[in-house]
């Protein structure tokens, strides 16, 4: 070390120029993050739990309703397809239906006529695709839903003739003890086989439901009705109608009030409460971080004196505090980011018995939102420490 | 090298206070103190409790500013400059020694010093290694603070003090943490600086170490009390002193220090 | 000592002790407000649920089978059983009457209806009456109560004004008003009456063909006072479970009253049959079953966020308690160098986190308390009360959530070596 001299700065700056450079500056990051592991650990812990749990609130807040509208497609029909004036449908319908849901939602068809059991009692009698029906509304309480009508009847001389489906109320009417019985339509009988029975409490269960084919082949009546449960949001279900509209021309297309407001209202008001519930756990989860780091910079305030002392700018510092606190925040959030997923998921397989999809979406959010967090809790402490003189400090008071 | 000029510092009162608090509103730390320290004087500070010895080092290393009067420094007035010509000042012309050490714990002693290096303009690893050895510490350069024992401790701040080549150096209590043998070594560490030319500024408590100095003022209330000018024999005449005070020449310095070395 | 100690630790330290509170208060706030929203969200959406139409229906024991296609009963009015509208009020007179949110009768009448005006048509045209309760005054023993389908169809709309009960008044369906080319304020004559028409109807279903008159007017033009054919219930049930399907004649003793005083579907609509006579009560599935399931995924997952806004607010509570108890280590090692024991030194701390937790818990409860209110009345529109009970409850949650954060935090300070605290070094 050399005698002092008149200007030691660019004196010294210049023989230090040659020496090989390491970034001094993160340096200090790491040796701070690999030695004060124990108060590092705590802070990234909360941090990464604050990311987590707002993660996963953003998740189940964005995906919610998409997981509460399939719930609600468990009521039937949203839409419902009525021929004009009570007329038939064209038998093309159907198919046209199926192309314009194209997979986002299920149809059934319905052809409705009054027949007679074999005493001259009016019954109703439903044609219909009891595999559609299934789907479509499976609040149904079956006690045995007829066999396929499968093309090989030829094949199994055994299989049933003429399935049905008999409502619980109209049992007793026609059948005693599930014998096959007549029904009769403008003069034509068909040997109907009792499957099984249908309970909804409404009016299906006066009803005789039968295969569409065996319904037309029948009385030669096509479908009169096409019910369909189109999932998707309000807007998308009212595109779908107008497609149905445009395409069958011979429909009265209209949507089930009932079921359409009813879920409408259901999901505005989870979806607020779960806002509300976010926003709460959100908060106090930033206040956890802010506790956390504000402790976490007030312990390193002899750090910050020292340094001080030794002719560090206060731009320097707080670039410093700064840099570990959104190193701390970004890491954290990261961290958090998969384990909110993962308590997403966890969540809607729990629940919804289905799969949360990772929304990746939400990532940019929680990164933006922790890093601003932490900036914040590391700035509050770093401004009053900048208050107070280094000297203070380093006293140890 | 050191003038400060009619420097009073005001603390508000606090409850905990352990200043000389008399006033209700506010404590007098400095009161109205003058003093002048000439380049290459080693000046030792003596005082009890709460008579304003660390509030006077403190204010000549930039750390708080005085309430009221002027501090030069080098030729330069650093009562009123901002904050950030503050930093500067420290960084190039100031090196630390404090009582409690103060190494960053979680930094090696040579990146504890090589922190200096870069606060002042950029790091230099051999260097600061280089530093280390001075104070015999080469091979403890990667161990950290909790690692070292207590004088070795100081040694790491003493080589972080003198990376940046201060002319200035500040020693609060620079051996109150310590025992005998490493207070021996630091002090010799001291006294090799003193020869260097540098000018020191040291607190102490201890008259022994005090007497190592140019020049012992006592701080009583914040008010320097006495002062004692000590001689080639350390039993010069108060008088004789003082008609020295104020000349403080390198030659002077440099010839009694080379009296005294063998007595040590 | 001990006291003063703790007196004013808290006398002087007000920052720090505020910082800590403020902590609690917030977390406690969250707990009680997402307690108390959880407990009260089956109810809430249970009652939005409703919109969506009755859950049970009661017809007549004898009843012949209906002959109904697309709302339109072809079976001649006259023929099968009726229920007695006397009987109705009974329906507030069951168990769960509370859950009984509302009832309406429906009598469907056919009657020939004048097309004035027609020149290509003017023979009367058939068409579907259908008698119900708007919005009726119903008394039960001293309880009064209003019922009708405005409660219980609340997707029916009416441009124009809901007819009174007792009035001749009625409404047309919107497509059969459109056909008629009759609108509000317009006459209709019906079954050689003149009615005057207070609104058009619009329901999305069979009620769009069909004309809706007072229930009194409806029996008037059948010609049987006091007549119903079926009644609408909506009732507050609960999800149905496997005990629920159980057939509760194969019950004994206790499990059938277990059962009997359990709101399912079920059970309510065993009541209902009980209490109306010559009846049968059944669900209506599309509603009670899908309505079960909705309500269990929307509880569970409100249950799920309470468990994460509890989890939150006690990791909250944690670390504001481990920051003030680190700030205090030097404060530990002093008291320790004195001579105090590991157990004097944690007892001042515990000591001083439950004053903190039962008065942070406090002031909580009533901050969460007004939360959940608030959350009730601007989501649900209807009140989110906070049983008293719970009280005691949280904050004996306060208290542990706030020792358990500072156990590691107080263990850690109290396990250290005074020297190392007194130096402020770790």
């Amino acid at each position: 070390m050399s005698a002092p001299n008149s200007n030691p700065a660019s004196n010294l700056a210049a023989s230090r120029a040659h020496a090989p450079h390491t970034s001094m500056f993160l340096r200090m990051l790491v040796r701070a993050a690999v030695l004060r592991r124990g108060r590092a650990v705590s802070a990234l812990f909360a941090m990464a739990v604050a990311a987590a749990v707002s993660t996963a609130m953003l998740n189940l807040y964005v995906d919610v309703q998409a997981k509460l509208r399939r719930e609600f497609r468990n009521y039937g029909a949203n839409i419902i397809l009525v021929g004009r004036d009570s007329a038939s449908l064209p038998s093309d319908s159907l198919a046209h239906v199926d192309s314009v849901l194209a997979g986002r939602g299920v149809a059934a068809p319905f052809g409705l006529l009054v027949a007679r059991t074999t005493d001259g009692q009016p019954i109703v009698v439903a044609g219909t695709d009891f595999d559609r029906v299934r789907q479509l509304n499976r609040w149904w309480s079956v006690s045995a839903w007829p066999p396929e009508i499968s093309a090989s009847r030829a094949q199994n001389p055994r299989e049933m003739e003429h399935p049905a489906l008999i409502g619980v109320r109209a049992l007793p009417a026609v059948s005693r003890k599930s014998q096959p019985f007549d029904l009769s339509f403008q003069g034509r009988t068909l040997h109907v086989t009792p499957a099984g029975t249908v309970q909804t409490g409404a009016a299906e269960d006066s009803r005789i439901y039968i295969s569409l084919a065996d319904f037309t082949a029948w009385t030669g009546v096509q479908p009169s009705t096409i019910e369909v449960a189109a999932s998707g949001s309000p807007e998308e279900i009212a595109g779908i109608m107008n497609q149905l509209t445009q395409t069958i021309t011979a429909a009265d297309v209209r949507p089930v009030r009932q079921i359409m407001e009813g879920e409408a209202r259901v999901l505005g008001k989870t979806r607020s409460t779960l806002l509300a519930a976010a926003t709460l756990i959100i908060l106090t989860a930033a206040l956890c971080v802010l506790s956390t780091l504000m402790g976490w910079v007030f312990d390193r305030r002899r750090d910050f004196a020292i340094m001080k002392a030794l002719g560090a700018s206060g731009r320097l510092l707080n670039g410093f505090f700064a840099a570990e606190a959104a190193v701390l925040g970004a890491t954290g959030a990261v961290i958090g980011f998969l384990v909110g997923i993962g308590i997403a998921a966890w969540i809607g397989r729990v629940n919804f018995h289905a799969a949360v999809v990772p929304r990746f979406s939400v990532l940019p959010i929680v990164l933006a939102g922790s890093m601003a967090v932490t900036l914040l809790s590391a700035i509050l402490p770093i401004s009053l420490l900048r208050r107070v003189q280094p000297a203070v400090i380093l006293r140890g008071e | 090298m050191i003038q400060i000029k009619d420097v009073t510092k005001l603390y508000p009162a606090k409850e905990s206070g352990n200043g000389t608090g008399k006033d209700a509103s506010s404590i007098h730390a400095l009161d109205h103190i003058s003093l002048h320290v000439a380049q290459g004087e080693w000046l030792s500070i003596m005082g009890p409790s709460g008579s304003g010895k660390s509030t006077l080092v403190n204010l000549i290393g930039c750390l708080d500013r005085p309430s009221s009067g002027e501090i030069w420094l080098d030729g330069q007035n650093v009562a009123g400059i901002s904050s950030a010509d503050l930093n500067r000042v420290r960084a190039e012309k100031i090196g630390f020694i404090f009582q409690q050490f103060h190494l960053i714990p979680f930094l090696t002693a040579v990146e504890n010093v090589m922190l200096a290096q870069y606060f002042h303009s950029m790091t230099d690893e051999k260097e600061a290694v280089e530093a280390l050895a001075r104070v015999g510490l080469g091979d403890r350069a990667h161990h950290l603070p909790s690692q070292m024992s207590g004088g070795e401790q100081q040694r790491v701040c003493i080589a972080r003090a003198l990376i940046n080549d201060p002319r200035i150096i500040l020693a609060d209590e620079p051996t109150g943490n310590l025992d005998a043998q490493n207070e021996e070594i630091v002090l010799r560490l001291l006294r090799e600086f003193h020869q260097q030319g540098r000018t020191i500024v040291m607190v102490t408590h201890d008259p022994v170490v005090a007497r190592l100095a140019d020049r012992r003022i006592e701080l009583h209330h914040g008010k320097v009390a006495s002062q004692e000018i000590f001689s080639l024999a350390d039993e010069g005449t108060l008088g004789a002193s003082r008609a020295r005070r104020d000349r403080g020449s390198r030659a002077h310095g440099s010839a009694r220090r080379v009296a005294r070395q063998p007595g040590d | 000592m001990f006291v003063r100690l703790v007196y004013e630790s808290f006398r002087r330290q007000k920052r720090r002790k505020l910082l800590a509170g403020a902590a609690i208060t917030l977390g406690v706030t969250v707990a009680t407000a997402m307690i108390a929203v959880a407990t009260d969200i089956g109810d809430k959406i249970n009652r939005e649920l409703r919109t969506i139409g009755a859950n049970l229906v009661v017809t007549p024991q004898e009843d012949s089978l209906d002959v109904e296609i697309g709302g339109v009963n072809l079976k001649p009015p006259t023929d099968g059983a009726f229920l007695s509208e006397a009987d109705l009020p009974k329906i507030k007179g069951i168990f769960w009457h509370n859950n009984i949110t509302g009832f309406a009768p429906m009598l469907p009448v056919q009657a020939a209806l004048e097309q004035d005006g027609k020149p290509e048509d003017g023979r009367p045209k058939d068409v579907t009456l259908l008698g119900t309760y708007f919005a009726k005054q119903v008394s039960f023993g001293k309880e009064e109560f209003t019922t009708g389908v405005r409660s219980t169809h609340p997707w029916w709309k009416v441009s124009g004004a809901w007819p009174d009960d007792s009035s001749q008044n009625v409404l047309i369906g919107e497509r059969l008003a459109g056909k008629l080319g009759k609108r509000s304020g317009d006459e209709i004559v019906l079954a050689s009456r003149h009615l005057h028409v207070s609104g058009i109807l619009s329901t999305g279903g069979a009620e769009d063909d069909e004309i809706v008159a007072p229930l009194a007017l409806a029996q008037d033009i059948l010609g049987r006072p006091g007549a119903v054919r079926r009644v609408y219930v909506s009732a507050l049930t609960k999800p149905e479970d496997a005990f629920a399907r159980r057939d509760p004649k194969s019950l004994s003793g206790a499990i059938y009253d277990r059962w009997y005083c359990t709101p399912y579907p079920q059970a309510i609509a065993f009541q209902l049959a009980e209490a109306i006579p010559h009846s049968r009560a059944e669900q209506i599935r599309q509603v009670s079953q899908n309505e079960g399931a909705v309500l269990t995924r929307i509880e569970g997952l409100i249950f799920l966020i309470t468990l994460a806004a509890l989890f939150a607010s006690a990791l909250a509570v944690s670390a504001a308690m481990a920051t003030t108890i680190f700030e205090r280590r030097a404060e530990v090692g002093l008291m320790k160098a004195l001579g105090a024991g590991k157990l004097v030194v944690a007892s001042i701390f515990f000591a001083e986190a439950t004053l903190l937790a039962l008065l942070g818990g406090l002031a909580g409860f009533v901050v969460g308390g007004e939360l959940a209110r608030q959350i009730g009345h601007s989501i649900f529109n209807s009140e989110i009360s906070i049983p008293p009970v719970l009280l005691p409850v949280i904050l004996a949650i306060a208290v542990m959530v706030t020792f358990a954060g500072s156990a590691a935090a107080i263990r850690r300070a109290v396990g250290l070596d005074p020297v190392f605290a007194l130096r402020g070094e770790l």
